[in-house]
């Protein structure tokens, strides 16, 4: 029971890191904003990794490196925050 | 295909629930590692016979999705705008269900704590989704 309810939710945020990710790339088309092109991109390597993590488990192996992916999101994101952190105190200073 | 290669690419069974068990047992190497189960010398980075590189990944997980978190909810705070907050929240969730993966495979392993990681992801991705919806202009 509680397996089939892990691998339940399991889905539903594979689900929503997709949701999300479609919200980021309208935002993008919406205003040409990088910031929210690279957010996009990092919640489909989100959904991407979790697919990779529910694959694996279900084979009943271990593969510590489809983590990456989730590391590999995490650091876009943190680039995107940053490189608009930059370009708005750039704008201030002009 | 050679050994360290073959180390960190291993399959190795589950024996516990559906986690993830991240280490095969030092015997198990060795007979993966060679023919003969012959010894083979072990790189730095492998402490008494076992991959660092795993629990490294799952660290570096929690501690970039711990940065991010800051980062969004100091920005929240500066620029008052509602969809920061919520991608703030929603990553101190994330960085939690991230902070339970590291717990769960690198240091306490005989507690399967995956459902307990997806409901805190779940609950971070409805928090982020509800401000995508409800909070943009």
């Amino acid at each position: 029971m509680s397996n089939v309810l892990t691998q339940y939710i399991g889905g539903a945020v594979i689900l929503g890191y997709l949701l999300i990710a479609l919200f980021f790339l309208k935002f993008s088309r919406q205003t040409r904003d990088p910031f929210f092109r690279r957010f996009a991109h990092a919640f489909a390597i989100f959904a991407l990794g979790r697919v990779g993590e529910s694959v694996i488990r279900n084979a009943h192996a271990s593969m510590p490196t489809v983590f990456l992916f989730r590391l590999i999101a995490h650091l876009i994101i943190i680039y995107a925050i940053v490189k608009k952190n930059r370009h708005a105190i750039g704008q201030d200073q002009r | 295909m050679n050994a360290s290669l073959i180390y960190f690419l291993r399959l190795t069974p589950i024996q516990r629930g559906s986690a993830i068990v991240p280490r095969a047992s030092r015997s198990a190497q060795y007979a993966i590692a060679g023919p003969k189960n012959k010894k083979v010398r072990l790189p730095a980075w492998r402490l008494g016979g076992q991959s660092m590189i795993p629990s490294l990944v799952y660290a570096l997980c929690a501690v970039t999705s711990i940065v991010c978190a800051t980062l969004l909810l100091r920005s929240s705070q500066k620029l008052a705008m509602p969809l920061l907050f919520w991608s703030g929240a929603s990553f101190a969730a994330l960085a939690i269900g991230n902070v339970l993966l590291f717990v769960d495979l690198a240091v306490v392993k005989d507690r399967d704590l995956l459902l307990l990681q997806n409901c805190i992801t779940l609950a971070g991705i409805s928090m982020l989704l509800y401000g995508l919806i409800w909070e943009t202009k």
